[in-house]
């Protein structure tokens, strides 16, 4: 343990991104208190609270369990929609992939319904489902599946034909070409669209929480934890909350690409 | 060796892997405009011999590549390997086989396999091997082929070479009639090239597997082969067949030979006079 933090303290990158943190802070310090110094506020910004004030709001929500189940609503929003969202959509894309007929069928309802913005989804699947929870997790669903699907479709459909060739002639059967071609080489650009649509559930499930209200204390996630601080007037507190989603999407992406490691070992060379 | 090799050599008549392709002709209709690639194109190609292709970019030499390999029909004509009609007017596509094996231009090793993993995919799908007695093989080949440092390498973290070696294991663990080399070393520098083509002799002495080799490089073509085919620009007709009479085993020596030099200027002008032509045509369709 030891031995992993001094290894994380002496890496160049690490001490870079602390750095660069540090002097984030320093200026976001200087930029609230400059009317106070000087009489002039930076860029015309007014009431921005100092990092101590937020550090201060922060460590006031920190024993309560509101804001903790906050965190605990809105991870298990993004992990269902995410997760559905990758289990239908990765056979969806590569289906659409190597099936003409399928893609015949399916393709054309799938680009008409994909441009609509996930936002538009919120009030009619608020009526359509029966709890809120429900509506949330369909909106974050939606969120992550157009990208995951059109991500596997393009990487299903860019592989090398070599590669198809090379297996053919060396006698590999359909169902090799599928999980030992198609599969290993549409990985990278499914975790691609896992990356992507990962912070894309995160956009939404904030947006969709803030609009359906919530509903008891921290069960409406940190995007109503910010809603209603600024119901509350409390500024410390709204940057408290995007704050915490600032590193709950970080963390939600270090994830996956961790897993895309694991699964992709020949991509580490990248 | 030396003499195993030329033993080998001198039984050439018995060898299997004899291509004959008869009057081919491929005509490439995408958009209703007609694009004939190939045109009314003979070869014999004898078995166990090194046969190599020389003519101007883009003049159907694939084309016939792909013909043999299965990959693509042709319209007329036909083609047999040892006897057996692999296309023909009753069959316009070759089955693809793992006894006519292609290695790449641009190289084709699974990205997502190790260098034994590809090697060993052959036999395993084929069911030849059991994985792990594939798996075995694999690394003995692949060190025969002096790459038995990097078996637990993936393609991306080998030099290009050293990945166009492993591609021609992987295509020789299959054991092919014929290999199709596509321009295999046409982006490597002339040191790594040198390094290439000694591999592939030394490779060929071992097996004996008949080459079709595509090249544009015309030391190349003289260095390695048998016989030396120059066909024209589109549509790729045979135009010359230059035998190279320089005994095997070869070595990088033999290139500053006069008999060498000679068949140089030899199989240069007749290339050249197709390049020119080549240009010429192009000059037009860009007019």
């Amino acid at each position: 343990m030891t031995n992993y933090l001094q290894t994380l303290f002496t890496n160049t990158t690490t001490r870079r991104g602390i750095g660069a943190i540090v002097i984030f802070l320093v200026i976001w310090h200087i930029g609230s208190q400059l009317d106070e110094w000087t009489g002039y506020d930076l860029l015309g910004i007014g009431l921005v609270p100092p990092p101590v004030d937020v550090f201060t709001a922060f460590l006031g929500v920190m024993p309560k369990t509101g804001y903790w189940m906050s965190w605990v609503s809105s991870f298990s929003r993004v992990i269902t929609g995410f997760l559905v969202a990758m289990l239908v959509g990765i056979p969806f894309g590569l289906l659409l992939a190597v099936n003409r007929y399928f893609r015949g069928v399916f393709f054309p309802p799938f680009e008409i319904l994909r441009p609509i913005p996930p936002l538009a989804w919120v009030p009619a699947s608020l009526i359509f489902w029966p709890t809120n929870e429900m509506s949330i997790a369909f909106v974050t669903f939606l969120g992550a599946f157009f990208t995951i699907v059109i991500n596997v479709l393009g990487g299903a459909r860019n592989i090398d034909i070599s590669y198809l060739r090379a297996a053919q002639s060396m006698g590999a059967s359909q169902f090799d070409l599928f999980w030992k071609i198609v599969l290993p080489g549409t990985l990278p650009s499914i975790f691609t669209g896992a990356a992507v649509g990962m912070g894309i559930t995160w956009e939404v499930v904030l947006a969709a929480e803030m609009i359906s209200g919530g509903g008891t204390q921290g069960g409406g996630g940190l995007g109503f934890f910010i809603w209603s601080s600024y119901m509350g007037g409390s500024l410390e507190q709204i940057i408290v909350g995007m704050i915490s989603i600032g590193i709950a999407g970080y963390l939600s992406s270090s994830a996956i690409r961790k897993i895309g490691f694991r699964f992709m070992p020949w991509r580490r060379l990248f | 060796m030396k003499e195993e090799s030329m033993a080998k050599n001198t039984s050439k008549t018995e060898k299997k892997g004899a291509l004959s392709i008869k009057n081919v002709t491929k005509i490439y209709d995408p958009t209703g405009v007609n694009v004939m690639a190939v045109d009314n194109c003979s070869m014999e190609i004898a078995g166990g011999e090194v046969c190599m292709i020389v003519g101007p970019s883009g003049c159907g030499k694939t084309t016939l590549l792909n013909a043999i390999a299965g990959f693509h029909s042709i319209t007329e004509g036909s083609i047999h390997l040892d006897g057996e009609l692999l296309c023909g007017p009753e069959r316009p596509k070759a089955e693809q086989s793992a006894e006519r094996m292609v290695v790449f231009q641009h190289g084709a090793l699974f990205p997502w396999k190790t260098l034994q993993e590809n090697v060993a995919y052959g036999p395993t799908v084929q069911k030849a091997l059991s994985p792990s007695q594939a798996m075995e093989k694999s690394g003995q080949m692949l060190a025969e082929a002096g790459l038995g440092n990097f078996v637990k390498k993936f393609p991306g973290e080998v030099s290009s070479g050293m990945a166009r070696r492993a591609e021609i294991v992987r295509a020789l663990i299959n054991n092919p009639k014929v290999l199709l080399l596509d321009e295999p070393y046409r982006a490597m520098d002339a040191l790594t090239k040198q390094i290439m083509h000694e591999s592939l002799l030394e490779t060929y002495d071992r097996t004996g597997v008949t080459i079709f080799f595509i090249t544009h490089d015309l030391e190349e073509a003289i260095f390695l082969g048998d016989k030396v085919h120059i066909v024209t620009t589109r549509p790729c007709q045979l135009k010359k067949t230059v035998e190279v009479k320089i005994p095997r085993p070869r070595s990088y020596e033999t290139q500053s030979s006069e008999k060498f030099r000679k068949l140089l200027v030899e199989v240069n002008d007749a290339v050249h006079e197709e390049a020119v032509k080549a240009f010429k045509a192009g000059e037009r369709e860009m007019a």
